[in-house]
């Protein structure tokens, strides 16, 4: 038995061809349905989210298997099976077992290290518990995915540094201003940069949040959504002295906010720090600014500069994140390795289960034992033996039948029943 | 042995937040923690068993007051950990715990004691509050660089190591003010202490004792920024600079009375 995924992502196919085969949670049990029709495929999970499609079945042949699946997602999509190919990757054994974890620790994602996809994944696996796609192979699977992301996300910087320019300019303000609750922001714009920066200041807890813009509507329907308030564009300049944080995003093609303006801020704010981002092209504050005392400007050019330097960063923890997949991975394979001792095991468990039968029948009939009583102490006795005898030399047999190695028959007899020389 | 074992721990402890400084691992970070309390548990172990076995005035000798102002650093580190989670602070304390430690062992145990009068009860309450008083106003000069090299790093738009392990400028402040306030307040009752022992021990108080002379410049000079703060406010750059200026001040007066006693 081993592990296929077929799917698509961000990197394989445009977002139309994803929209497309996208699985919403109501479809989910009808493609479970239909894929594990397939006596062949003995388990599977499906993973849909907007910048991924993937199928994952467990099965014994999986170039058969795997085409059985294609197809169904053909018939789901609408899509020619040729065309689809052009789209989707597959792979198999220990590639697809490598791909799972990659996926669920950010490795693969549009942003390298996103968190949200480890909720994703999981949630994922849920629903294949849910739909009966589950088996043993991926209720292992997902015991391992979830202690190897565990491990990624704890020991390397995979999901620190932001890597998107509103949320590096948050992170920024935080730097300096490290607890935001008790600090205001004030938006000028109500642009889409504008609006995902307040979004990420809402989310870090600003305390207080004002937006302006020239049409004032929109700045009210921004305010409304961040819970903040709107001002007149006019009359925003008074409130740079209340501001600890300034995040500008508008068209205006000459300055909106001088140095005579901060230091004029300045002087009412006892020296208390301020920050200015500007994301605007051409720029809306004067650069100038960061000259003055206590007050830092950033443009979108050194807001690039971080995001930059903070995706280096990530793809340097990347390679760190590689080598706990590559020991998650070993692990998961020796668990495989040791299952396939579990037929032989179940076989000889079997032979003894048989004897034991056998010889209770023979010794009741010889002795005549005919209460029920006696004879379920009798099998109590010898069931309680049996196991006994058993567990040290099944337990070895599961613990060594991943190391690979040769050994003779008296060697293994020692190693099964923990044997030593007599001297 | 507990010189040895607390001198490896405070090494240990600064191994691994350099480690942490340039890697980034939570875990070092624990580990360091770990070391920096056993080294406060054996440098406390050497203090008692010097002490006790010597019956000596335990702060009376360079190496006690070394030993103990190493222990009050290592406490420092520990409590401001607790209350602000930002172990970079650590890079600046640990270096020095090590070389006080180093210096305690190896200037010898402590001197057996001149005056057993004069180990009243206010004496042990004077030494120790002035040299945690000391210990703090240390830190919080430490904090005061951290916060120039920290806005150096956010005026010039370096996002290397140092901005990243570096806490936010807010922070920053906080520690300042918090280290600030307890040196001030744990030194002046030393001070206090220190008056009040004097007159128990020779009737009077000796104005011209070097180290009464001392220990209120550096009184005045701390009590200067708190007074100032509480009463006009400063910025948090103003607030770095004083606890940098005064410290300073401090070791010169230190050095200025060094010689006045030496002539």
């Amino acid at each position: 038995m081993q592990l296929a995924v077929l799917g698509l992502n961000h990197n394989t196919a445009p977002v139309e061809v994803r929209e497309r085969l996208a699985v919403d949670g109501s479809e989910l049990e009808q493609m479970y349905t239909q894929i594990m029709a397939n006596d062949r495929i003995y388990e599977a999970m499906i993973i849909s989210t907007c910048n991924r499609v993937e199928y994952y079945i467990v099965t014994d042949d999986f170039l058969c298997n795997i085409e059985s699946v294609l197809e169904i997602v053909s018939e789901h999509c609408g899509m020619e099976r040729t065309e689809l190919r052009k789209y989707t990757f597959i792979h198999c054994g220990e590639d697809s077992i490598r791909h799972i974890f990659r996926v669920a620790c950010g490795l693969d994602s549009l942003v390298m290290g996103e968190p949200q996809i480890f909720g994703q994944v999981k949630d994922s696996f849920e629903n294949c518990r849910t739909y009966g796609g589950a088996g043993t192979f991926l209720k292992k699977l997902e015991e391992f995915t979830i202690k190897t992301t565990k491990k990624v996300r704890t020991y390397t910087g995979i999901g620190e540094n932001p890597v998107s320019v509103s949320y590096a300019a948050v992170e920024l303000a935080s730097k300096i201003f490290g607890r935001l609750e008790d600090k205001s922001a004030l938006i000028i714009g109500a642009g889409e940069m504008c609006e995902l920066a307040a979004k990420h200041l809402m989310t870090a807890g600003i305390g207080r949040t004002t937006v302006t813009n020239r049409t004032y509507e929109k700045a009210e329907k921004l305010a409304c959504e961040v819970g903040g308030e709107a001002v007149e564009f006019s009359a925003f300049k008074d409130m740079l002295k209340n501001s600890d944080i300034i995040i500008s995003s508008t068209g205006a093609t000459e300055l909106l906010v001088t140095a005579a303006d901060v230091k004029d801020a300045m002087s009412h704010r006892k020296k208390k720090p301020m920050f200015f981002i500007d994301i605007a092209v051409p720029r809306d504050i004067d650069p100038q600014i960061n000259r003055i005392e206590n007050v830092y400007v950033y443009d979108i050019d050194d807001l690039k500069a971080v995001v930059d330097a903070n995706r280096k960063q990530r793809e340097k923890e990347a390679v760190k994140a590689m080598e706990f997949i590559e020991d998650g991975l070993e692990g998961f394979y020796e668990w495989i390795e040791s299952m396939k001792i579990v037929p032989l095991i179940k076989s000889l468990r079997g032979q003894f289960e048989e004897i034991k039968d056998a010889e209770l029948k023979r010794f009741s009939a010889k002795f005549k034992i005919d209460s029920e009583q006696e004879q379920a102490k009798l099998e109590y006795l010898v069931s309680a033996y049996m196991n006994k005898v058993l567990h040290t030399p099944l337990k070895n047999l599961k613990n060594v039948s991943a190391v690979k190695g040769k050994y003779s028959l008296d060697e293994a007899l020692k190693i099964l029943f923990e044997l030593e020389d007599e001297k | 042995m507990y010189f040895d074992l607390s001198i490896l721990c405070s090494v240990l402890a600064l191994l691994h937040i350099t480690l942490y400084f340039f890697l980034g691992y939570g875990r070092l970070v624990t580990i360091t923690n770990l070391f920096a309390v056993l080294g406060l548990i054996f440098s406390s172990a050497q203090f008692i068993t010097l002490w006790s076995s010597a019956h000596a005035n335990p702060f009376g000798s360079m190496s006690g007051l070394l030993l103990f102002l190493s222990q009050a650093l290592l406490l420092a580190y520990i409590l401001l950990f607790f209350k602000f989670k930002r172990p970079s602070i650590g890079l600046f304390i640990f270096p020095l715990a090590v070389l006080f430690i180093i210096g305690a062992r190896l200037l010898g145990g402590f001197s057996a004691m001149h005056n057993p009068q004069a180990a009243s009860l206010w004496l042990y309450i004077h030494l120790p509050f002035t040299i945690i008083g000391t210990a703090f106003f240390m830190v919080s000069t430490f904090c005061g660089i951290m916060y120039f090299i920290q806005e150096r790093q956010l005026k010039n738009k370096n996002f290397g190591v140092i901005f990243r392990r570096f806490p936010p400028l807010d922070t920053i402040d906080r520690l300042i003010n918090t280290t600030l306030y307890i040196g001030f307040y744990t030194f002046t009752i030393g001070l206090l202490a220190g008056l009040v022992w004097m007159i128990y021990s020779s009737g009077r108080i000796n104005v011209f004792s070097p180290k009464l002379v001392f220990a209120i410049i550096t009184w005045i000079i701390y009590s200067s920024i708190t007074f100032y703060k509480q009463l006009k406010g400063m910025s948090p750059k103003d607030t770095a600079l004083s606890t940098i200026v005064g410290f300073i001040s401090v070791i010169i007066t230190y050095i200025g009375v060094a010689f006045f006693v030496a002539g």
